[in-house]
């Protein structure tokens, strides 16, 4: 199938290539996933004729001849194809390229400096920490990493920048948007003064009146660590130190938490805008019952001693039919009639041996039947796709 | 819990209804014949054939060990015969299989051994052998119906060859002529033997005698005569009268034990004058053999003899070859002398009994004079009569015409 896989992406690289240079989305189309913007604004002049409506403080402070290395990546989460998000990623790169004065680090160079797949660069993303990390690894200044998700028939997707040396996020951007894919990359090239945006100076002598944070929070407390955290079939976190804490935008979200041997929780919660949600999630044990191993070992080993017993039993029976003129004679010897009884009565008690071997195994086979192994659930085995390729997980 | 019983139930009865190979009944009750006890298996022997049987595989058993035969006869070739019984009225009972008979091995006892021949109590009884006559043993050796007491049967034997309307023996037979008193003649069939070779031996109720195959005229190949006391014997099998027990010095003889003697005879002498009838007299004493009080024969004085057993009479009598005229030669057991009252010295008789014969050298021996109907070379031989040509050889007749 990778096969099949390269030709859709490149038929939707092109689809989107073509919806960018139709409609408003940057021109700075690029297949390299490294790309280097053209430091005149020239090169790149409806961007930046666009975005010049914006208050733009990376164009306006930045060092041309520095340029700042940023880092990017956008992930597909659910059912939704990788290539998709890899395609929005170019779109994004070229969009930001056409801002100037970056460096931008692509989605695999991202990965290979994780060394990883894409379920474990989606918990990346997730985690300040861990974006903070590879931003060091790969050198950069910023990440801008998100996730893209489709619901029902909407789509969401959602950046964070990163400034990797201070550690915070210094810019988010979380859309809905409906309609196709030309949509969604129209909406990310509109997102992206929003990411830049300076944050709101504080108003030392009368504070504003406090707007109404436009996130809520989803507070999850769990004893068990390392559980998956999916929200909206997005993965946001794994859980740690008695739970996770994310933030949300208010609304229903709907909350799944699994995690190998326990039972998958589900459920939906309703967010409000500035307030949090606290739920306990108790993760029932997944105890998995199966036939116990001598099950199939009795079995075999029944079905083998019983035909080798069936085998050499029909061979014990065979019988030598001498006429009395033969034994008479002495053309036939009674040594040679007592040697070829004796085979076959050792034959005889080599099939009793066997079949006591398969008696003895079919009742032990029997006995282990009423005591099936009982282990706690390791996951369930999940066929993911990936680059390339697809991963086979769970256990087995 | 329910399903571990049912599993072990039917274990247990696979268990006991399993794989089983029995053997054919015929390898314990068949007639196989073999030429060594290798040709038997394990645990058997091969039992010395004969004129109507060839060797066949019995289980294996020590001569000198009874205990390795409990049930059975065992044979000079160590093979265990089954014994079997024979009821008053003569009626046997059953052998293993329908290939062995049940033949009478001892004329006082209802007692015989299983073997495969055809059996028979008188000569009606046994089928036509192909172009071969066929007689009952008793008729083909001119038993008497009782010799010594009513209590002596001589019925379950076996058919044995007779000979033709002239007197001609089948081939394989050693013919020997007997004459009554009046000169009528009878040939009888003996089957050959060999001792100490690879055959053929004596069939049950017969012994194999080398000094009488001197008188027949073929030692190497003697006749084998009815076993009875006084003459060697291999095995009981042997013997139609009398055990065969060992009479010291590695023979063994149809005898009786001095007890046993006592009780049908009254002691060891009576046992003495059945052998005469075959010209084999011997004299029997009780000696301990092996610790058993044994009636021991020896060959008498003048009697047909050889080196199966020792003559009677001390250190002046040894079994010689002698010529009896010019043609026949014998062992007998002889003693020198110079006139017939010598010869009569310390036997109980007279000179009508002995004579003192001239022998081709320069020494006479003593003779015993033979009784009418015996074979004889002249007159002098006979203790009454004359000795008359009857045909193939001369006999003590009461009258030559």
């Amino acid at each position: 199938m990778p096969f099949l896989r390269a030709d859709f992406r490149l038929v939707f690289q092109f689809a989107l290539a073509t919806l960018i240079a139709l409609g408003s989305a940057p021109h700075a189309w690029a297949q390299s996933t490294d790309v280097e913007a053209a430091a005149d604004p020239a090169s790149a002049s409806g961007p930046a004729e666009s975005d010049a409506q914006e208050p733009d403080p990376v164009a306006g402070s930045a060092d041309v001849s520095e340029r700042t290395r940023v880092a990017v990546l956008i992930l597909a989460t659910g059912e939704l194809d990788p290539a998709m998000a890899e395609g929005l990623s170019e779109v994004l790169i070229g969009a930001l390229a056409a801002r100037g004065g970056l460096t931008i680090v692509g989605q695999e160079e991202f990965q290979a400096q994780l060394g990883q797949g894409d379920e474990r660069t989606l918990a990346c993303v997730s985690s300040m920490a861990c974006l903070g990390r590879v931003g060091v690894q790969l050198d950069v200044v910023e990440v801008i990493a998100g996730t893209l998700a489709q619901r029902e028939e909407r789509w969401v997707f959602n950046l964070n920048r990163v400034d990797v040396r201070e550690g915070e996020i210094v810019g988010r951007v979380f859309r809905e948007t409906a309609g196709d894919l030309g949509a969604v990359a129209d909406a990310l090239s509109a997102a992206i003064p929003e990411l830049y945006a300076p944050p709101e100076p504080p108003t030392p002598v009368v504070p504003p009146a406090p707007a109404a944070p436009p996130f809520g929070t989803l507070v999850l407390s769990t004893p068990v660590s390392g559980a998956d955290v999916v929200i909206d079939d997005a993965l946001v976190g794994h859980t740690a130190n008695g739970g996770l804490r994310h933030e949300l935008q208010p609304g229903e979200a709907r909350v799944r938490v699994s995690a190998p041997g326990y039972h998958i929780w589900l459920r939906t919660v309703r967010v409000q805008a500035g307030g949090e949600v606290h739920i306990a999630v108790a993760l029932d044990d997944a105890i998995e019952e199966s036939a116990h191993p001598w099950v199939f070992v009795g079995g075999a080993l029944t079905a083998v001693s019983l035909g080798i017993g069936i085998g050499l039993g029909v061979l014990s029976q065979e019988t030598l039919l001498i006429s009395d003129t033969q034994r008479m004679n002495g053309e036939v010897l009674r040594a040679d009639l007592v040697a070829f009884y004796e085979t076959r009565r050792n034959e005889a008690i080599a099939a009793d041996v066997f079949f006591a071997i398969a008696g003895a195994a079919a009742i032990s086979t029997g006995v282990a039947l009423f005591f099936p192994e009982r282990r706690r659930a390791s996951g369930a085995v999940a066929i993911v796709p990936t680059p390339g390729g697809v991963l086979v997980r769970g256990s087995f | 819990m329910r399903l571990v019983l049912r599993g072990c139930a039917c274990l247990l009865s696979l268990l006991a209804f399993g794989c089983t190979v029995e053997f054919p009944s015929v390898l314990d009750d068949g007639f196989f014949v073999c030429s060594a006890p290798e040709d038997c298996g394990p645990g058997q022997g091969c039992a010395e054939g004969n004129v109507y049987s060839a060797d066949f595989c019995r289980p294996a058993c020590d001569l000198d060990d009874p205990s390795t035969c409990p049930d059975g006869v065992c044979t000079i070739s160590g093979a265990c015969l089954d014994s079997c019984t024979i009821d008053a009225d003569g009626t046997p009972s059953d052998c293993p299989g329908d290939e062995f008979t049940c033949v009478r091995i001892d004329a006082f006892r209802d007692e015989g051994v299983c073997y495969p021949v055809t059996g028979c109590s008188r000569t009606a009884d046994c089928p036509p052998d192909g172009m071969v006559p066929q007689l009952c043993l008793n008729d083909a050796l001119g038993l008497p119906a009782t010799t010594v007491s009513a209590a002596i049967r001589f019925d379950n034997l076996y058919c044995s060859a007779a000979p033709d309307d002239e007197g001609r023996c089948p081939t394989g037979y050693l013919s020997f002529g007997i004459s009554d008193a009046d000169g009528r003649t009878q040939t009888a069939c003996f089957p050959p033997c060999m001792l100490g070779g690879d055959g053929p031996y004596c069939p049950p109720t017969t012994t194999c005698f080398r000094g009488f195959g001197e008188l027949v005229g073929v030692p190497s190949t003697p006749p084998c005569l009815p076993g009875i006391w006084g003459l060697p014997c291999g095995d009981d099998t042997h013997c139609l009268i009398g055990r065969c027990l060992p009479v010291g010095r590695g023979a063994r003889a149809c005898t009786e034990t001095c007890a046993e003697a006592e009780e049908q005879v009254g002691d060891c002498s009576g046992l003495e004058q059945i052998g005469a009838v075959f010209g084999v007299a011997s004299r029997m004493t009780c000696e301990a053999v092996g610790g058993v009080d044994t009636c021991v024969p020896r060959y008498d004085l003048l009697t047909l003899c050889d080196s199966q057993l020792e003559c009677a009479g001390g250190n002046d009598v040894n079994c010689v070859e002698v010529a009896f005229g010019t043609e026949t030669r014998a062992h007998v057991c002889v003693r020198l002398c110079t006139t017939d009252a010598e010869c009569a010295e310390g036997t109980g008789g007279d000179e009508n009994d002995y004579r003192c014969v001239p022998t081709t050298g320069s020494a006479s021996i003593c003779s015993r004079r033979r009784r009418l109907g015996a074979r004889c070379t002249e007159d002098l031989d006979c203790r009454e009569g004359q000795c008359c040509d009857v045909g193939d050889f001369r006999a003590c007749l009461r009258s030559c015409s």
